[in-house]
């Protein structure tokens, strides 16, 4: 554990060091998912300028609910997004040898070798939200809503996480998961417009059970609202594990069934 | 102009190859009209209209848009362009004789032929599984005049993308720069959503730019919708086209006298 | 020699054999149809039936014209692809487990695949396999320098990568490499592309390292020079079988030329 932090050590600190070899590398991620969130707003407020209910929502708690999956999604940019992003590259041009011969976990060391500090100011921008939010749905913040809060946020970045690499680690099997990465796009920027709570038959098994991006920020802002039963905790929790379990199967799998195409 | 053809054939043939890709494409396709589906199912709830949308003339404008927008993958030759000349292997394009820029359109071709029967499929499939009761407008020169602007925009968008793609030999690192225009181009082409939800003002400042045109009035126009558009809409198109016809010219030729053919 | 056969193996494989498929298209549009709804594969033995044993301490040759699976047999040999059928144990290890124990043991230089850290310098680099290897601090300083002296290249160390000639890289790619004393290092073409005077200084290099720190040395090259100079013992592959496995010098004076050795050995063998 100690040496593994280490390792994460040193790769945070070449990340910095490359990073400042290129400028526009620095702060061009921020200027890309400034560019989505800004186009996420504009769609958010056109669709819901036409109601103002839905699914049992107020427009308090759908500000919350944007503001926290815009979270999910910049924590992930700052940390492991262009990491993980890079393996399916990684296994196609055959550069994964180098990190399967080494004595650390690949997964670990390609996750979190390319962290992105230019996205910072969105995870900023998404806690202006959130707090914004919170004062027009009118939640009182205290020291357990808080902590339970972060709890429901980082457990569900395990999950984003899981999918992210779920998706990626497909390419040890297939040629080209770019149609995969763009259904996963095309998800979390349609999860964004829709919160988890109007989901029904077909929907609710394919955005909360087959690609759960559908409870990602439901379930926090659930929590907040005081609507979060104890089904539903479960159900969110096992969903993560469940998951883990799944992307760590699919990876071991995917590592001895690496061919190593190239020379 | 054969050989042309033949790179678009190759491209073709390329596409087969993918087996997955075909399945998720289509898959692509399904789950916008279902999401849209969900989305306005929501929303219409308790009401007629909404922006002079009814629910089924909304959803076909969200079939006929991600059909049209699955179409246009151009998107491809950019990225394709910038990584080859960085890497040094754009010379592959060089050496041979063809024009650069019509490789890349007969490329495109090739795609797009392929991808528009399965997509087409996919649409026709959805309609009928939903129970749709699909607007389409059924005058002839309308559907014309939306298929003239459909090739025009898809040529446009050929052309935009070949032209940042050769931007790479100015500023070498252009991929941030790509990925933020496919951000906005989602919006402004109205694949998210119709233009007409976006404020007035708003939507008076895209019809004077060319993305207006490439899938979001020819969807319109299919639906039964801005019929007085629809021929002022061919002639912006064409002289978007005209003016990045000229744009490309004029940096190909500036670029092409710089570049050294680093790698190798 | 002699002293070299009383050494324990460290490398033992027996009937070692990679099949890989792949799909194969017919001609045309049509082919491309049917190959859309029906898929045929080929076989392909990329290596069939291989022994190949390698004592500790020794330096072994790996010849074979392109696509003989020299490569396919390297990276099983370091664990990066599983073995189709066969045995396998390097160190005791079967290299496809993937075992921290196992892999803090050996290293593994390909000539077209750059460990380096392309914008920063090879110190950067080295720090964080450092870390990697959880080499300690003062084994670290001494092995570098140990490595810098020997290699010559102490006003390197801080220059960025990308500047560097493909020869001065090649031997930081293999310093970094070195960095945590490897029992056994792997080395897939590392000469390639590189011009005679930079080829022949990484070799004096190989060769000094092979002696002073007892690393055992497996090699791949197109280059007969490199097998000559360095091998005691050379292993020639073609289509995925082992044709020819002796002293280098008794190979050369058998069939005096590359050509030969791969046409007359295979008849041979």
């Amino acid at each position: 554990m100690r040496k593994n932090f280490r390792v994460i050590k040193e790769l945070v600190r070449l990340r910095f060091q490359n990073l400042m070899m290129f400028r526009l590398g620095f702060f061009g991620p921020f200027f890309v998912d400034g560019s989505l969130f800004l186009v996420q707003l504009l769609v958010f407020d056109a669709v819901y300028a036409n109601v103002d209910e839905i699914g049992g929502w107020q427009r308090g708690e759908m500000i919350l609910y944007i503001g926290t999956f815009s979270l999910l999604n910049a924590v992930n940019m700052v940390v492991y997004f262009f990491g993980v992003g890079g393996i399916p590259d990684k296994i196609k041009s055959g550069e994964m040898d180098l990190y399967l011969t080494k004595p650390v976990s690949p997964l670990l060391r390609l996750s979190l070798e390319s962290i992105n500090p230019g996205s910072l100011p969105l995870v900023v921008m998404s806690l202006i939200i959130i707090a914004y939010g919170a004062g027009s749905a009118g939640v009182r913040w205290n020291p357990k809503l808080f902590a339970g809060y972060l709890f429901w946020v980082l457990l569900m970045l395990v999950l984003y996480y899981d999918l992210e690499v779920l998706i990626r680690s497909l390419s040890f099997f297939v040629v080209s998961t770019a149609k995969m990465q763009k259904l996963e796009e095309a998800c979390i920027s349609l999860s964004m417009q829709l919160p988890g709570t109007v989901y029904y038959g077909i929907y609710k098994l394919i955005f909360c059970f087959l690609l759960p991006y559908g409870i990602m920020a439901t379930l926090p802002v659930k929590y907040l609202a005081g609507e979060c039963t104890l089904p539903a905790a479960l159900y969110g929790i096992g969903i993560t594990v469940l998951f883990s379990a799944l992307t760590a199967l699919v990876w071991k799998t995917g590592i001895r069934h690496y061919n190593s195409v190239s020379s | 102009m054969r050989k042309y053809a033949e790179i678009a054939k190759a491209y073709l043939k390329t596409q087969l190859v993918w087996r997955a890709d075909i399945i998720f494409n289509m898959i692509f396709t399904v789950g916008r009209i279902l999401f849209a589906y969900l989305l306005w199912g929501t929303i219409f709830e308790g009401r007629e209209q909404v922006a002079g949308f009814t629910f089924h003339g909304m959803l076909s404008y969200y079939i006929i848009n991600s059909f049209l927008t699955q179409l246009e993958m151009s998107s491809g030759i950019s990225g394709e362009l910038s990584a080859r000349i960085r890497n040094g292997t754009f010379s592959k394009y060089l050496v041979i004789p063809v024009n650069v820029e019509g490789y890349f359109t007969a490329m495109e071709v090739g795609t797009v032929v392929f991808y528009l029967f399965f997509d087409f499929l996919a649409a026709v499939v959805w309609i009928f599984l939903f129970g749709i009761e699909f607007v389409f407008v059924k005058t002839f020169s309308i559907i014309l005049c939306a298929g003239i602007m459909i090739l025009l925009g898809l040529f446009f968008m050929v052309q935009l993308n070949f032209f940042l793609g050769i931007l790479t030999f100015q500023y070498e690192e252009i991929s941030t720069f790509l990925m933020i225009k496919d951000n906005l181009l989602a919006l402004v082409t109205g694949s998210i959503i119709p233009l007409t939800l976006l404020p007035e003002r708003v939507v008076e400042l895209m019809r004077l730019l060319p993305f207006y045109y490439v899938t979001y009035l020819p969807s319109m126009l299919l639906t039964g919708n801005n019929r007085q558009e629809a021929v002022p809409g061919i002639v912006i198109m064409a002289v978007w086209c005209i003016v990045m016809q000229l744009v490309i010219h004029f940096y190909w030729n500036k670029y092409i006298r710089k570049y050294d053919g680093v790698g190798i | 020699m002699n002293n070299q056969i009383m050494n324990e193996m460290i490398i033992e494989t027996k009937n070692l054999t990679k099949v890989y498929r792949r799909f194969v298209k017919k001609e045309g549009l049509r082919g491309s149809i049917e190959g859309l709804f029906k898929r045929e594969y080929e076989q392909k033995e990329a290596v069939s039936g291989i022994d190949f044993n390698v004592r500790e301490g020794e330096f072994i040759g790996l010849i074979g014209p392109n696509g003989a699976g020299k490569t396919t047999l390297i990276k099983m040999l370091t664990g990066i692809i599983a073995p189709t059928s066969g045995e396998i144990s390097v160190m005791g290890y079967y290299p496809n487990n993937m075992k921290r124990g196992f892999k803090m043991q050996y290293a593994v230089v390909m000539g077209q695949k750059s460990q380096l850290f392309m914008e920063l310098t090879v110190n950067d680099t080295l720090r964080l396999f450092k870390e990697i290897y959880e080499i300690p601090q003062e084994e670290y300083i001494r092995t570098r320098a140990f490595f810098t002296e020997l290699f010559d290249v102490k006003e390197l160390m801080e220059v960025q990568v990308r500047t560097l000639s493909l020869g001065e890289r090649m031997k930081m790619e293999i310093i970094v490499a070195l960095l945590h004393n490897p029992r056994v290092l792997f080395l897939d073409e590392p000469t390639i592309g590189l011009d005679a005077i930079a080829a022949n200084q990484i070799r004096r290099f190989l060769k000094e390292v092979n002696q002073k720190k007892k690393t055992t040395i497996v090699l791949t090259s197109h280059y007969m020079e490199d097998i000559r100079t360095l091998c005691g013992r050379t292993v020639v592959i073609n289509h995925g079988k082992k044709i020819y496995d002796g002293g280098t010098e008794e190979m050369f004076a058998r069939y005096h030329d590359v050509e030969r050795i791969y046409k007359e050995a295979e008849q041979d063998a």
